[in-house]
């Protein structure tokens, strides 16, 4: 198991960051949190998965439900959970950042080789 | 919004499947969570991978809701959901405890004096931890015996009545099994009662069953009343210290018993096949065996459960 030093590390495929990314475009239900998430991420949530997240999210006060007349509920991104959010995409973007730069330094030390050229192809 | 699931059409999910789900949960989710199912499905069949993974999810659901997974209880929850798994592998280990007891029956006048020092050592160690352990159990329920009386008190009877009636039905009919192999025992010689299988031994199979299921019924009950407890810090505190106490215990018992098995497998194996003293059969007794593996599975359950109270005991408030 990866040992961290305290602070919080968020995954961009982690169920609640998927399902706090999909509500800051806008309140969903369960179905439509599953295809927009799908549709984006390219990550299938089964109902499961996806409503162990939203009982955990609406515990921590991240998420909050919205009244509805039918049976699919719709939620909403909570101020603490846009707080939230906002935190985790910081920590990813500094890590993406990171990875880059040090991506770039290692491709002007040693620039990455080209393919074998195929006869016939331009130079 | 109702605790039970909705009703769905053929070739969706039946509601059966979120009863896996605690009934806490169901009211909160039930039905907002079959309409996604409904809508995932859209008339198909759920799969049984579909299921499955429903399933795990309930009772993954369940094990957050009893504190012994997850960190969304409190932490005298989760000390409190370590303690009851450190029961619950207890109740475990009694069952085969019970066997070995059974097995070792008059062992000390079977063996030679001159070879029983290693013997006695593992037997006496494994007989007084468990008798340890039978105590620290009491003093548990001891710890929580005021809350619970004014429980029932308040009222608390209904709640916890099912669990307890089945419990006494089961200890009833042990009890009544126990008597009839007790007075049939005495009319067998020792042949007749250990070797080859007839009514008698199809009997005390049965009463096997009945005491394992004794066992679990109580142990049900308790775990069923003592969840409708409001325990105090003290409490919980005392249960769990003593829940860690009773999970040390039972790896030490595991190997005191396979210090003795290999002990006697050395100096009378015979003692193990129930054959003539002086004659060399196998060591290796299948009953003696099965004891063990669920020794060993009762033991790393109590570890884990102890493990969950002592990770969650730091962040218990401080009296």
């Amino acid at each position: 198991m990866a040992r961290t030093t305290g602070t919080p590390t968020h995954r961009p495929n982690d169920p609640p960051i998927l399902i706090l990314t999909s509500l800051a475009g806008g309140p969903k239900h369960g179905h439509a949190l599953s295809k927009d998430i799908e549709g984006f991420a390219g990550v299938i949530l089964g109902p499961g998965a996806l409503y162990g997240a939203i009982t955990r999210l609406e515990e921590r006060g991240l998420i909050e439900p919205l009244e509805s007349d039918d049976r699919r509920r719709p939620y909403q991104i909570s101020a603490t959970g846009s707080a939230y959010l906002a935190e985790a995409v910081g920590e990813m973007q500094r890590l993406a950042d990171e990875g880059a730069r040090r991506l770039a330094v290692a491709h002007r030390v040693n620039p990455p080789r080209r393919g074998p050229r195929i006869a016939g192809s331009p130079a | 919004m109702s605790a039970e699931p909705m009703s769905m059409g053929s070739g969706a999910m039946p509601g059966s499947m979120l009863r896996w789900y605690p009934s806490g949960w169901r009211a909160r989710y039930g039905d907002e969570f079959a309409a996604m199912v409904e809508d995932d499905l859209g008339g198909r069949p759920p799969t049984l991978r579909y299921r499955s993974s429903i399933a795990r999810s309930g009772l993954k659901e369940r094990l957050r809701g009893a504190g012994l997974v997850g960190d969304s209880v409190p932490p005298s929850e989760r000390v409190r959901g370590g303690a009851f798994t450190v029961l619950c592998a207890f109740a475990l280990f009694v069952i085969p405890g019970a066997g070995f007891a059974k097995i070792s029956e008059h062992w000390d006048q079977s063996i030679p004096g001159g070879h029983r020092h290693v013997l006695a050592v593992s037997f006496n160690l494994l007989a007084s931890l468990a008798g340890a352990c039978g105590v620290a159990v009491m003093l548990g329920a001891a710890a929580v015996l005021p809350t619970f009386l004014r429980f029932l008190r308040d009222g608390g009877w209904t709640a916890i009545r099912r669990r307890v009636l089945w419990a006494v039905a089961s200890t009833l009919a042990t009890g009544a099994v126990t008597g009839g192999l007790a007075i049939w025992a005495r009319h067998l010689t020792y042949h007749q009662r250990n070797t080859g299988f007839g009514w008698y031994q199809l009997l005390f199979t049965a009463f096997v069953i009945l005491f394992a299921a004794t066992i679990a019924t109580w142990s049900a009950a308790a775990i069923s009343a003592t969840r409708c407890l409001r325990l105090g810090g003290v409490q919980i505190k005392a249960t769990g210290s003593l829940a860690v106490a009773v999970a040390v215990c039972m790896p030490i018992m595991t190997a005191a018993a396979a210090v003795w098995w290999a002990s006697m497998a050395t100096t009378a194996p015979w003692f193990l096949a129930g054959t003539a003293p002086g004659s060399s059969p196998s060591p290796v007794a299948a009953n003696l065996l099965i004891v063990l593996i669920v020794m060993i599975i009762a033991s790393t359950v109590g570890v884990l459960g102890s493990l969950r109270v002592v990770s969650s005991w730091r962040l218990l408030p401080r009296a």
